[in-house]
């Protein structure tokens, strides 16, 4: 009986909202160790097919891509490559509030890391597919901040560009005759490349556009394989359930307390489940403009243009099938879109700070906090709701997520 | 003979075993089980039993749906709207799965499911054949 009362005792230090009070680690249950394995690296497939894409897994493609992804001459300043934003050395973020590219970004910069496994890019999934993806900072006025008329010109006069091209997607068109192909041309963009764009013959650009979905295409198989890399979050979900574990020992008690409020009080699995810790799904929570700035519409506004760009799943350059395109075949619309964002993976979230879709956020505790009230939003609805956490348990948290 | 089973099978999953949603958060690869669940609509005019393979999270997906009047009769050339959410999360499903016509009696599938958390979900079928409308609630916990 006196053992029935005490593990009874010991039961309750072990869990639920007391257990930070001590500094225990909690006991885990099968089903919170099953939730714990699920976001385990282990449990990470290879990235999903992308259909629109039929080099997405070719090594030569890869090669192509790197070389583009780092070539600075793809830009309007010869100085903005995609590695500018997306630096290896800090996770393929760039550390700062906005991007900085030949201007100013709109948004915070994404991480490309396991972008692959989204079937949305961007903040507000305006691009379908890696490929797509991989177009748009190119024109962007403020990030590479050219044409591409510009750079499938340059990419054609390059040999390093030529030859694996013609490999993977057959000859090069000539692009040199400058009635066809004038010096500078694009549906984007300043209005003389724009009325350059409508003056060349459909199939000109037809051309070009082969050539420059082409090139995304190289980049994004290169971006397929940057995946994230183990942590001592992922040792631990492994030794759970050992013989002779060591989990004790992979992350400290207030790790652990964090990791059950990840699961359970927190609610942050919810949205930021699986391997990559995000369901790359679009979510209004509530995050506030930058002072003096209007709300960002998110994803109401992306949707639009997803379904409008020439390079998405269903377009002319797409390599899918229609019905391999059920991501925008069952799409969702409707006002709950308003100010939504798409939730980014917490892979490497110490150190990929600042935070939200204007960088607006500075730290992971003010993050915490920001969730931890959920206060209404400037425009829309906020999906989140206070979750009454006290400061020890928000430290747990902090705690955890450093561990991933 | 299928049809025969597929009753028994309707029977022990309502008498025995009122759900059975395998349910596994993205991991590969897909084992060979399937989750069957019958449920009856509002009004007790139909009867649909879906069949699905272990759903994951965040993967689009399929069900199979067989539909039955109160009698148990297949129901052709219905017509049937697809919504859902999570009541708790006051939220909507993340896309919109839409339903056709399979090729045998009372046979339909739902395309373009996907469940983006754990959690409880409902997906309501909007049921219309001949005179007769109807809802059915799909419950199931991720």
């Amino acid at each position: 009986m006196a053992l029935v009362a005490l593990s009874v005792v010991l039961g309750v230090a072990c869990s639920g909202t007391s257990d930070h009070h001590a500094d225990v680690a909690p006991v885990w249950s099968e089903s919170e160790i099953g939730l714990i394995q699920s976001l385990s690296l282990d449990a990470l497939p290879p990235p999903p097919p992308s259909p629109g894409n039929a080099v997405a897994d070719q090594p030569a493609a890869r090669q192509l891509g790197e070389r583009l992804f780092f070539d600075p001459r793809f830009s309007s300043n010869g100085e903005i490559s995609c590695a500018s934003c997306h630096q290896s050395a800090l996770h393929f973020t760039d550390g700062k509030v906005l991007g900085q590219g030949v201007g100013t970004s709109a948004r915070h910069t994404m991480s490309a890391v396991g972008a692959a496994y989204s079937p949305w890019q961007f903040w507000d999934g305006r691009r379908d597919s890696l490929w797509a993806q991989a177009l748009a900072p190119l024109e962007d006025p403020v990030e590479h901040g050219g044409n591409r008329m510009f750079y499938v010109r340059l990419f054609s006069e390059l040999p390093e560009y030529r030859e694996p091209y013609a490999t993977l997607f057959g000859p090069l068109p000539d692009f040199s005759d400058p009635a066809q192909f004038p010096e500078h041309a694009s549906p984007l963009g300043k209005a003389e490349w724009q009325a350059a764009w409508q003056e060349m013959t459909p199939a000109s650009r037809d051309r070009v556009n082969r050539v420059f979905a082409n090139m995304g295409k190289a980049i994004a198989a290169y971006e397929r394989t940057l995946l994230p890399q183990r942590t001592r979050f992922d040792d631990f979900a492994r030794s759970l359930g050992q013989a002779g574990s060591q989990e004790g020992v992979i992350l400290n008690p207030a790790e652990q307390r964090g990791l059950r409020l990840f699961i359970s009080g927190g609610r942050c699995i919810e949205c930021h489940n699986g391997p990559l810790f995000t369901n790359n799904e679009f979510h209004n929570t509530g995050v506030l403009p930058p002072e003096g700035e209007r709300p960002d519409l998110g994803r109401s506004l992306g949707l639009g243009q997803v379904l409008a760009d020439p390079f998405n799943c269903l377009g002319d350059y797409s390599d899918a099938a229609p019905q391999q395109c059920q991501e925008l075949r069952f799409v969702r619309k409707g006002m709950t879109l308003i100010a939504a964002f798409r939730a980014p993976s917490l892979r490497n979230a110490a150190y990929t700070a600042p935070y939200m879709h204007k960088g607006q956020i500075a730290d992971l505790a003010a993050v915490l906090d920001h969730y931890n009230r959920a206060e209404q939003a400037a425009i829309g609805h906020n999906e989140a709701e206070p979750l009454g956490l006290d400061a020890a348990q928000l430290r747990d948290l902090e705690a955890f997520l450093r561990t991933l | 003979m299928l049809k025969r089973s597929m009753s028994w099978l309707t029977l022990a999953v309502l008498f025995a075993v009122p759900m059975l949603v395998a349910v596994r958060l993205w991991a590969e690869p897909l084992p060979a089980t399937t989750a069957v669940a019958a449920f009856t609509s509002a009004q007790g005019y139909f009867r649909v039993t879906y069949t699905s393979e272990p759903i994951v999270i965040n993967r689009m997906h399929s069900w199979q749906l067989q539909l039955e009047d109160a009698e148990g009769r297949p129901v052709t050339g219905a017509v049937i709207a697809v919504d859902g959410g999570m009541p708790a999360h006051n939220h909507g499903l993340p896309t919109r799965p839409q339903v056709i016509e399979a090729a045998g009696a009372g046979d339909y599938r739902i395309d373009g499911l996907r469940f983006h958390m754990p959690g409880n979900w409902e997906v309501r079928l909007q049921i219309t054949a001949g005179a007769l409308s109807d809802e059915v609630v799909i419950t199931l916990s991720l």
